[in-house]
């Protein structure tokens, strides 16, 4: 028995082997970006994210007073689900930044800047770009505010410290990055960050 | 050749062309996978080394079977005898039998033994029926009850002083060229066991059939090829293989009687032959030495071969780890991973199909699916470029690597808590153990 006995057979059944040919690179095409996420979270694991230009400093730890705005060390704090911040920028401003598979989700940080559990600050972040909502804050607080492009595609805002207060809490949410809403009362159990001057 | 058939040619060149192309694409892009996640091994050391290793070892058989030659024409024509045990299987041993008959090999180097191991069907009639029809040429030994298929190899070896032995399973045939090809690798005074190929007789029965025939092509041209480039062949298939008279006598008897934790070892007696050959000699493969066998067709005993398969290479690794490290260092490298990576499978397959989604809450595991989809192509596809006519049977390779998924991975941690066991799982058989 040779080969054309084995993989003989009908017409329909070699058309039928032809056709899955190109179909078989469909499961590739499916995953593609997820493997480009999940390189990005590797990417983030492996080098935790800076302000850009800047070394990474050490994480804060826990409840420890933030240092001050001179300080060489610029801790990084993950905020979850693809954000962190960063204390301790040369224009006093806290530098939060989102990863690309965040800004591509749309995700929300919700910050609560005088503990009362509601969010004064909300900042989204989409493919569309950034938006800053000023709930329980002047919108004049958030004039220094400016937003960017990372280089692999995350977002980078920048908020006046001012306007998060001494000692914020931050929820990253999945929702919309266009919401303009504030409610919810998701703080409860959120650790306070240190912002520099400040204590938790 | 006709216009239309010079299309038709040229239509096949270049759909093989296509398939090498796309073969290579997925090769290069596991590759570079795995490089861009090369730091992983310091972040995750436990997971990420095992997928690099996977890989390396699924791609490296490939690699390593590419300078593989079939052993060359030396013109030896030794004295062989076949042996052939047979039990309860009186519908294929007359077929089996007479493709023997028909070897082209000289008559008067070629002896025959078919040994029947106590059946309680029409197999004996069937014996009697071919060794009438073959003027001598075959020699039927009877056991009045069953003994075991080691029992009834045995009796065939002693019953010849050739100096080749060769075993041809009662369910397969050979082509008529086989046996001259065969026993060409003995030229080579080192070698003492060569494994002839197998390809799937019954192909087209079911889907499960289909998928082995894959499998088997694969098993065959690439896995046992890359082993007998370094002359380390671990398993000389029962289908068709050969061995020197002088490397198996001195292991005969313990090999008939060889035992497991206390338990007599029933099965696997191809892969515990080989190992006993494994030791001091080469054991090589002959691609172009062709038998076809015929396969499990049904769900239930396919499950059941596969844990016999198992429970055989569960015990026959404890013996093959003695002595695999004296070997060529790729080969018994290969070896040693080849232990140890289908005992982490289940491990793995449960942290990214159960773990990850369920109580991490992350980490969909469409990534390690597509990663599994990735090698199933790649043995594939490697098949469809393999075959003189493109069709679509590769497509079942790719079903056969999700069924093993599903199904077979699992069986590894079964088929080690049970290798004690004695039973086939088949049929009933006073020494457990149909030939």
């Amino acid at each position: 028995m040779g080969d054309a006995a084995v993989d003989g057979g009908a017409a329909g059944m070699k058309g039928f082997g032809l056709v899955m040919l190109p179909l078989s690179v469909l499961p590739f095409v499916a995953v593609r970006d997820d493997v480009i996420r999940e390189h990005d979270a590797y990417l983030i694991a492996r080098n935790s994210r800076a302000p850009l230009g800047a070394a990474p400093g050490p994480a804060l730890p826990g409840r420890a007073p933030a240092p001050p705005l001179d300080s060489r060390i610029r801790p990084v704090i993950s905020l979850g689900r693809g954000a962190n911040i960063t204390l301790g920028t040369r224009d006093g401003s806290v530098l939060i930044e989102l990863t690309r598979q965040a800004t591509t989700e749309g995700r929300r940080v919700l910050a609560d800047a005088n503990g009362d559990g509601a969010a004064d600050v909300t900042i989204g972040a989409g493919l569309a770009g950034v938006k800053i909502v000023a709930c329980q804050t002047s919108v004049a607080a958030l004039a220094g505010s400016g937003s960017g492009r990372r280089a692999d595609g995350g977002t980078t805002v920048h908020v006046p410290a001012s306007a998060l207060g001494a000692a914020p809490r931050f929820v990253v949410t999945r929702g919309d990055a266009s919401l303009a809403t504030c409610g919810g009362r998701w703080f409860a159990h959120r650790p306070a960050v240190a912002l520099p001057g400040g204590e938790a | 050749m006709t216009a239309p058939s010079r299309l038709q040619h040229a239509a096949g060149v270049l759909l093989k062309l296509l398939v090498a192309t796309y073969l290579l694409a997925i090769v290069a892009a596991i590759v570079v996978y795995k490089a861009a996640f090369i730091d992983a091994l310091l972040s995750d050391p436990f997971f990420a080394t095992y997928g690099l290793a996977v890989s390396t070892y699924l791609v490296s058989r490939f690699v390593l079977s590419l300078p593989y030659r079939a052993p060359k024409d030396a013109g030896l024509e030794p004295r062989v005898a076949i042996i052939m045990p047979a039990f309860n299987e009186q519908d294929a041993i007359a077929r089996s039998l007479r493709s023997l008959l028909a070897l082209d090999y000289p008559a008067d180097k070629l002896e025959i033994v078919a040994v029947d191991d106590g059946s309680t069907d029409a197999t004996l009639d069937e014996l009697r029926t071919v060794e009438a029809e073959a003027n001598g040429r075959v020699h039927v030994i009877a056991f009045a009850e069953n003994q075991g298929k080691r029992a009834a190899m045995a009796a065939g070896i002693r019953a010849t002083d050739a100096e080749i032995v060769a075993f041809v399973d009662s369910d397969s045939v050979v082509e008529p060229d086989a046996l001259r090809k065969l026993v060409q690798a003995f030229a080579d005074e080192r070698v003492g066991a060569v494994c002839g190929h197998a390809d799937v007789l019954n192909v087209h029965a079911t889907w499960l059939t289909k998928m082995q025939a894959v499998r088997y092509y694969v098993a065959f041209r690439v896995c046992k090829a890359a082993e007998s480039v370094f002359g380390a062949v671990t398993c000389c298939s029962g289908c068709f293989s050969a061995y020197r008279r002088v490397a198996i006598m001195p292991r005969l008897e313990w090999w008939e009687h060889q035992r497991f934790l206390g338990r007599p070892s029933t099965f696997g007696d191809d892969r515990s032959l080989t190992n006993c050959v494994l030791r001091h000699w080469r054991v090589v493969y002959d691609a172009e030495a062709v038998s076809h066998t015929i396969v499990p067709d049904n769900f239930r005993q396919f499950m059941k071969q596969q844990t016999r398969w198992k429970r055989s290479w569960t015990r026959e690794s404890v013996l093959v780890a003695r002595f695999m490290w004296r070997k060529h260092p790729v080969a018994a490298l290969a070896v040693y991973v080849g232990m140890v990576l289908p005992l982490l499978a289940p491990v793995s397959a449960l942290r990214a199909l159960a773990f990850h989604p369920m109580v991490a809450g992350h980490g969909a595991p469409f990534l390690y699916l597509v990663g599994i989809y990735s090698m199933a192509l790649v043995y594939s596809l490697y098949y469809a470029l393999r075959r003189r006519d493109y069709g679509p049977l590769w497509l079942f390779g790719v079903a056969f690597v999700f069924f093993y998924l599903a199904f077979l991975i699992w069986q590894t941690y079964y088929a080690i808590l049970t290798a004690r066991s004695s039973s086939w799982g088949t049929r009933p058989s006073t020494a457990g153990q149909p030939a």
